[in-house]
């Protein structure tokens, strides 16, 4: 098979993964060397969906022992299969990068004999990058679940990222769906963080010692084809957040690819939902929320019509209004139409005199929402007239189809 | 009183120091395509290295490389009327030291880091979507055309990253390009104005791979997109559309 074709089986079967990212790691470029890693992460495309294409992310192979329902290479599906050589694979990253097409690789596979097998091939094709190559840009290498941990040890010694995809946000949903265990995939996300975490001591006493996944572990699930609750997810997420420190956690909304009666049927996937999903997580991991303040027990979904954090502000009215010549940066972040860039601007920009709200528009406060939180001097800005139904009007999301498109990718994954 | 500048930074940094000895109220603007005016006085300046460099390590001493180099970006935005706009922040810098760039009361200030932002985000989405051709002769070639000058600001990123390669960068709007090898880089010197806005591509020829991996990427391109989610008001929105010109997906081949 000619490799042209090969990429196009085995980068169509790695589509549906939600990962894309290339951040987090500052591995330097050497001298006569090739690639360097870009903290903030570089998108180098973007597809046709409007999906950003950082890393040449494929499979392997999509030759796979396992029979998951919800995945299109699951063996029982009559698709092509295609496995690459790692020379084929290695030469297809220098050269693409070579172009800048790509910021580095993202490798995946299906399950060809077991685990180990497996994921011995991953770490060859990245051994060479590093090794032979020279090659300093970004691996992202998931971890086929099941997999020992010797060999996690080794693929975090060349890769910037290491994930396991959970997929789904329950064991009994796992069991239902999956020929996978909850312990296949949550032994090997525990050892990863026991080696970053040993590594990152390690190399305190001593700067000589190779990085371990200098961008850290992510994983993703699907969201929508079992039924837990939204509470169920952002409890998980946080989790794996304190727990095991991961850097992202990707939902990914379900599309069904198999007809299969253990899946829901659904004709849309839940974009709207995942986009809520995604704010949520944001929330956790830049605006320091709590779980239990994004989703209560008597409340376990979040809202269709407002984003959790004007949710939030809405039910701790008591909270408000801030003055926002003095109040706590904390605070100032929890208002709804402040980001954390405005954030950070009103901090600084108050020191070289109080701001009143004609500075908070140029800073790029949305005031249509903020105003309803906020005061200026100890005044409300003019005409704010605060009554249930005006914060509500003013907080509903009169279309999240603009937001969700940012999202619109995460579908299905595979491994 | 106007000054008028040689058009390069240097010039510019070199008129800031005749205008901070100046007791008048100073404006700076080029020389090329100035139109005279009544009542308006003028003097023509000549670029001294000795003066910028003086500048240069007044405003480094004030607001580190990370000020410093907000400055450059917003003179190198060649927006309307940025000297005037850098100018002013200069002033400010030297009376309010760093806390000059977060005075978002004063308008004109805020109108700077609007430059300065455009700046740094055109510098984000070329360091992603710059292409490379790998010519007959060896060397991976980079035409661009970017709005704002900014190949002096991304050629260190290449430079680390490329470390092995002889590359060239060509800003083919502006005529300039950097020429990277072994470690060494040095501006091009073209033959003649002409020349200075070619695609070099189409002058030296391309390596006997570089089809096969344009190709192959182009599949890739086209199979990575999900068919039910296609978008390309989206994909627009990421990718301008006069960044295509020299982009490998982007091109029939």
């Amino acid at each position: 098979m000619e490799l042209v074709e090969k990429l196009e089986i085995l980068g169509a079967a790695a589509k549906f993964d939600a990962s894309c990212s290339s951040s987090g790691s500052s591995r330097k470029g050497v001298e006569g060397g090739i690639g360097s890693a870009y903290r903030a992460g570089i998108c180098h495309s973007w597809a046709a969906d409007g999906r950003c294409i950082s890393l040449l992310k494929v499979l392997f192979t999509n030759y796979c022992i396992n029979d998951c329902a919800y995945c299109i290479n699951r063996r029982s599906n009559d698709v092509k299969r295609a496995t690459f050589t790692v020379d084929e694979l290695v030469s297809l990253t220098m050269n693409f990068y070579k172009r800048n097409y790509i910021e580095g690789l993202f490798l995946s596979s299906g399950i060809i004999k077991n685990a180990d097998f497996t994921m011995e091939k991953l770490i060859a094709v990245a051994k060479k990058l590093r090794n032979e190559e020279n090659f300093h840009g970004y691996i992202h290498l998931k971890v086929i679940p099941g997999a020992s941990d010797i060999l996690i040890k080794e693929a975090g010694l060349y890769a910037d990222r290491v994930s396991v995809n959970i997929e789904l946000p329950s064991e009994k949903s796992l069991k239902l769906l999956t020929e996978k265990s909850k312990e296949s995939i949550i032994k090997p996300m525990t050892d990863i963080t026991g080696d970053i975490v040993e590594n990152r001591e390690e190399r305190r006493k001593t700067k000589k010692l190779p990085l371990f996944a200098p961008a850290g572990q992510t994983t993703q699930l699907i969201v929508g084809a079992t039924p837990e609750t939204d509470r169920k997810i952002v409890k998980l997420t946080e989790a794996f957040y304190k727990k095991f420190s991961m850097k992202r956690v990707y939902y990914s909304a379900f599309v069904p690819v198999n007809s299969d009666n253990r899946l829901p049927v659904v004709s849309m996937p839940p974009l709207d939902r995942e986009h809520r999903l995604y704010q949520a997580d944001w929330l956790m991991r830049f605006y320091g929320f709590q779980a239990d303040e994004i989703v209560t027990e008597e409340n376990p979904f979040l809202s269709d019509d407002i984003d959790p954090k004007a949710v939030w502000a809405m039910r701790n009215m008591h909270l408000f209004p801030l003055e926002i010549n003095t109040a706590a940066f904390e605070m100032i972040l929890r208002v709804p139409g402040i980001g954390r860039t405005s954030a950070f601007r009103i901090i600084y920009a108050r020191k070289n005199g109080s701001l009143d709200f004609d500075d908070l528009k140029r800073i790029g406060v949305v005031l249509k929402r903020a105003r309803y939180f906020i005061t200026c001097k100890g005044k409300m800005m003019t005409d704010t007239l605060i009554t249930e139904k005006s914060v509500f009007e003013a907080m509903k999301t009169t279309s999240t189809k603009a937001g969700a498109a940012d999202h619109t990718y995460e579908q299905l994954s595979l491994f | 009183m106007i000054f008028l500048y040689d058009g390069t930074f240097e010039g510019f940094l070199s008129a800031v120091f005749d205008a901070f000895t100046c007791k008048e109220d100073v404006a700076i603007e080029k020389r090329e395509g100035w139109q005279p005016q009544f009542f308006t006085e003028t003097t023509e300046l000549e670029t001294s290295p000795e003066k910028a460099e003086r500048v240069v390590n007044k405003l480094l001493s004030i607001c580190g490389r990370r000020g410093f180099s907000a400055i450059v970006q917003i003179f190198l935005s060649e927006e309307e009327n940025a000297e005037t706009y850098t100018f002013h922040l200069v002033k400010s810098v030297m009376k309010y030291g760093s806390k000059a760039f977060s005075r978002f009361q004063d308008e004109k200030i805020t109108r700077a880091m609007e430059f300065r932002k455009r700046v740094s985000k055109e510098c984000d989405k070329i360091l992603g979507i710059l292409r490379f051709t790998e010519l007959a002769n060896g060397v991976f070639y980079a035409p661009f055309e970017p709005d704002h000058n900014i190949l002096p600001l991304i050629t260190g990123h290449f430079y680390e990253r490329l470390s092995g390669c002889c590359w060239m960068i060509h800003d083919i709007r502006r005529g300039n390009a950097i020429y990277h090898s072994k470690g060494k880089m040095e501006n091009v010197e073209f033959v003649d104005e002409m020349t200075s806005h070619l695609n070099m591509a189409d002058l030296l020829g391309k390596s006997e791979n570089e089809d096969d991996f344009a190709k192959m990427w182009r599949g890739y391109f086209k199979t990575i997109a999900i068919e039910t989610r296609i978008n390309p008001k989206l994909q627009r929105q990421f990718m301008p559309q006069r960044y295509w010109k020299y982009m490998t997906e982007k091109k029939n081949g």
